[in-house]
């Protein structure tokens, strides 16, 4: 009953997708929209790392931009096309993420969100000076139109259609890790570790495991991102921006992937529907995570299960509806 | 050995700013066990708010008056709206609401005095030469000020009951809880050392550098990665760690290239991460059975 | 052979020893008791068989093979389950789940399953669902499968993980303090979940300060004081024996109350 009603919101959740580039006029918008889908895959991955192995990883840009530096160089430099590119990205942030995560998750606690962050630093520094390979400060550029087979994905709709494919594969096997064995694992390494081990989990494999995992992710948002501007720009990989995708996650509710979406895309396009408070609207933007924060601390994932116990409650009788909301 | 001296200071008193807020940070995960990732904001709050005073009244009245003023802000308003009341959730939702603070405050300066970076005026000027060294006044007086503002810490902590009162919380809020301490009092007393040291810190280090919007940002990371190598928690580690970041930035600078400035903190992070990964001072950090 | 052999195991953290030189021998399907005052060094026995502690001293046998000083995850694969005197459910997973969670060592289906959710993942997964409703029905907690864990009262929240234990398919079974924080009838039913367990043939240690529990269950008793082991035997013997009454006296009345 629960698995039939959620496949019917995936359905009408996919035809809005498909549906909502031809209601859209503006490249801007669209340009967005590819953004949004690019942040989404980003909380996703976080959300294998953070919100269900409960490792605060605090360094997302970082993956990111090895994807897009990876699938940049891999398609200027070897002239491959978008799916090898984009294979050849995955593999070297899961290898980036396999040698981080390896002695740092054996650490772990609050030092492996610091270690993370310098990670995320040291990575921006060679982003931005190893010059012969990544371009330097000026960027990578001349990275040309993605194309799969006969298809080339020139507009930011077109683009938009290739990089929603790729969403729904990771929204797949993100939802697949989640109500899995392997999503239990890792809830259960969230929970407790030292009962998650005399469980007979061993612990540090599924920590280094969602790590990994969560790399991928990444490479796949780094390699849509590096066709999506064709040019890679060494400023983008910032330390605030991963922090975006950690309040992402938060916003959304952790370990909910749904919530996640929801919290990646309305934080993608608040500062633009902010806009109209012109200078006001960054600090607006960093009251309302606070707010959000604060009085929602579940996130909107959490929001979504109380009007659904309210309708449920409201559903049942009218008479034990206040007993209903409390429990 | 002239030149050497020079680096030597130079190091020292970058070293000291990262020790500060070093320090900042260990006191308030001491007292919290979190993070304020707002840190940095005290820093160019207080930078630009004492520059703007500085036009109504002397440079060192403006000052005192920035650091009273910030400090404040932090033992009140801010504590009370980005810490207490996530006192009880983990520590990642205090890390979030503190970057979403530092997110308002950093774009509400920018409002307020403009996003291009500007030069501090200069109270302290000007270079001192001894027997062929030459030495930045501000440094000296980045040494002197940070020395002082760290043996007065530990004067308080050590020799006064409100000190013996947070060196309890620290250790065991349950059993200072039982003892009659009342730990909002203590949170806003960290809070308060918090930003008096990220203060005085962007006092300190304006006149080496511009007045920027990331300044805060900039010396928060720093202090961070001191934290890191000195050890989570510890007092020591945090002046240690600070100092240590300081003297290696310039000496690699001087000696290898100065394109890689902040790449050798990183570096020295993950060195030490990796042969002392707890710091140099740290603690074993296991969940309790 | 016995299933557990314990043999002059040590514990020491830093100057203090708080197990110095134990013996304790479990058989295949027996109900041991194991009791002492707070602070006695029975809970740090209970770590150091399940591999939580390092071993400073002696050995830990399982079916005759050496477990001192494995990882805590190896030693549960050979089929050594517990429960935790403060209680660890895994907060974000409903009670079914939490179940379900101590299925992972006996489950074949590897990552590519997952991913894939291969018809023998689907399989599976059926078949362990329906196994933890079985296991929570032998618990008396199937009604609340779909709810959070952490929603249970305290005393249901013990028996979860009683179950959740039980899902490694245990050879032993370690129940650390199960009945603290339970009311009266939640303690019958708590002796009654456990009868049923040891029915079903799986050895239990049973580690308790209420006493009136250990007595109706455990056919013999060991007995701890200041880390170390001062009586082994009947609970007809521990009851007369000076040494425990001694260990027990001047005690709080909760603790000395034997049933």
């Amino acid at each position: 009953m629960r698995f039939k009603r959620s496949y019917l919101w995936y359905l009408i959740g996919l035809v809005a997708l498909l549906v909502l580039p031809q209601v859209i006029s503006s490249p801007y918008t669209m340009f967005l929209l590819n953004m949004a889908v690019i942040y989404i895959i980003l909380a996703l991955g976080l959300n294998v790392v953070f919100g269900m192995t409960g490792m605060l990883n605090l360094a997302s840009l970082a993956f990111s931009g090895i994807g897009a530096y990876t699938s940049g160089v891999l398609a200027v430099r070897f002239g491959l096309p978008f799916p090898l590119a984009l294979i050849g990205a995955v593999l070297v942030t899961m290898a980036f993420g396999l040698v981080i995560g390896l002695p740092t998750i054996r650490i772990g606690g609050h030092y492996l969100a610091f270690m993370t962050i310098a990670f995320g630093e040291i990575m921006r520094l060679i982003f931005q000076n190893w010059t012969p390979v990544t371009g330097g400060a000026i960027g990578l550029s001349g990275i040309k139109y993605a194309t799969i087979g006969p298809l080339v994905f020139k507009t930011h709709w077109s683009y938009y259609y290739l990089s929603v494919t790729l969403l729904l594969i990771m929204v797949y096997i993100a939802n697949r890790v989640r109500v899995s064995k392997l999503g239990r694992a890792f809830e259960a390494v969230r929970g407790s570790e030292v009962a998650a081990r005399a469980l007979g989990i061993n612990t540090y494999y599924h920590k280094v495991l969602a790590f990994v995992l969560g790399a991928a992710f990444g490479g796949v948002a780094g390699t849509l991102y590096a066709f999506l501007m064709r040019y890679v720009d060494p400023g983008t990989f910032t330390f605030e921006d991963s922090a975006r995708v950690l309040t992402m996650v938060m916003v959304g509710g952790r370990g909910s992937i749904a919530g996640v979406v929801v919290g990646a895309f309305l934080l993608t396009f608040l500062p633009e529907w902010l806009r109209f408070l012109k200078d006001y609207y960054m600090a607006i933007y960093g009251l309302g995570i606070l707010l959000i924060v604060l009085f929602l601390p579940g996130g909107v994932a959490s929001l979504w299960d109380k009007v659904r116990a309210r309708l449920a409650a409201s559903r049942r009788s009218p008479a034990v509806q206040t007993s209903a909301g409390k429990g | 050995m002239g030149s050497l001296v020079q680096i030597g200071v130079n190091g020292l008193a970058q070293g000291s700013i990262y020790a500060l807020l070093a320090l900042a940070i260990a006191v308030i995960y001491n007292t919290t066990e979190t993070f304020n990732f707002a840190q940095g904001e005290f820093v160019l709050l207080a930078a630009y708010l004492s520059a703007s005073l500085m036009g109504v009244m002397p440079w060192y009245l403006a000052m005192l008056v920035a650091i009273a003023a910030i400090s404040l802000f932090g033992a009140t308003a801010f504590q009370r709206v980005a810490y207490w009341p996530l006192r009880n959730a983990t520590f990642e939702f205090v890390i979030v609401s503190t970057l979403g603070v530092s997110l308002f405050l950093r774009n509400i300066a920018k409002i307020i005095w403009g996003a291009i970076p500007r030069p501090y005026p200069e109270y302290f000027g000007g270079v001192w030469r001894v027997a062929g060294i030459s030495i930045v006044k501000q440094h000296v007086l980045i040494l002197a000020v940070t020395g002082l503002l760290i043996f007065l810490f530990y004067l308080f902590m050590m020799k006064t009951t409100l000190g013996a009162m947070m060196r309890a919380t620290a250790q065991n809020k349950q059993a200072a809880t039982l003892m009659g301490v009342k730990v909002n009092r203590m949170v806003s007393l960290t809070y308060f050392f918090a930003a008096l040291l990220g203060s005085v810190a962007g006092i300190l280090i304006a006149p080496i550098y511009f007045l920027t919007i990331d300044m805060g940002m900039a010396t928060m990371n720093k202090g961070f990665a001191a934290t890191i190598v000195g050890g989570f928690g510890s007092i020591p580690g945090a002046i240690v760690g600070g100092l240590l970041l300081g003297l290696v930035e310039a000496f690699a600078t001087a000696f290898i290239s100065p394109v890689y400035k902040d790449a050798y903190t990183f570096v020295t992070l993950i060195a030490i991460l990796v042969f002392l990964p707890r710091g140099i001072f740290g603690e074993r950090i296991a969940e309790k059975v | 052979m016995a299933l557990l052999e314990v043999n002059q195991a040590v514990k020491r953290f830093g100057g203090l020893v708080a197990v110095n030189k134990v013996d304790l021998t479990i058989e295949k399907g027996e109900i041991r008791g194991l009791i002492g005052p707070n602070g006695s060094g029975k809970s740090t026995m209970v770590n150091l068989i399940s591999g939580v502690y390092r071993n400073d001293g002696g050995s830990i046998k399982l079916d005759g093979r050496e477990i001192a000083n494995l990882p805590a995850h190896t030693i549960a694969n050979l089929r050594v389950s517990r429960t935790f005197q403060t209680i660890r459910l895994f907060g974000t997973l409903s009670v079914q789940e939490n179940v379900m969670v101590g299925f992972y060592a006996r489950s074949k289906s590897n990552l590519a399953d997952v991913i894939l959710n291969s018809p023998r993942l689907v399989k599976e997964e059926a078949g362990l669902r329906k196994r933890a409703e079985e296991l929570l029905d032998l618990v008396e907690l199937k009604p609340f499968k779909d709810q959070p864990g952490k929603s249970l009262t305290l005393g249901r929240q013990r028996v979860l993980e009683i179950a959740r234990a039980l899902a490694a398919e245990p050879k032993l079974l370690i129940l650390d303090e199960p009945a603290a924080g339970m009311n009266p009838s939640e303690k019958e039913w708590l002796v009654d979940v456990i009868r049923r367990i040891s029915q079903s043939g799986v050895s239990i240690l049973l580690i308790e300060h209420h006493m009136p529990v250990v007595m109706a269950l455990a056919e013999h008793i060991a007995v701890m004081n200041f880390g170390v082991k001062i009586a082994d035997g009947t609970p007809e013997e521990i009851r007369q024996n000076d040494a425990v009454i001694e260990a027990y006296l001047g005690r709080r009345e909760d603790d000395v109350a034997v049933g």
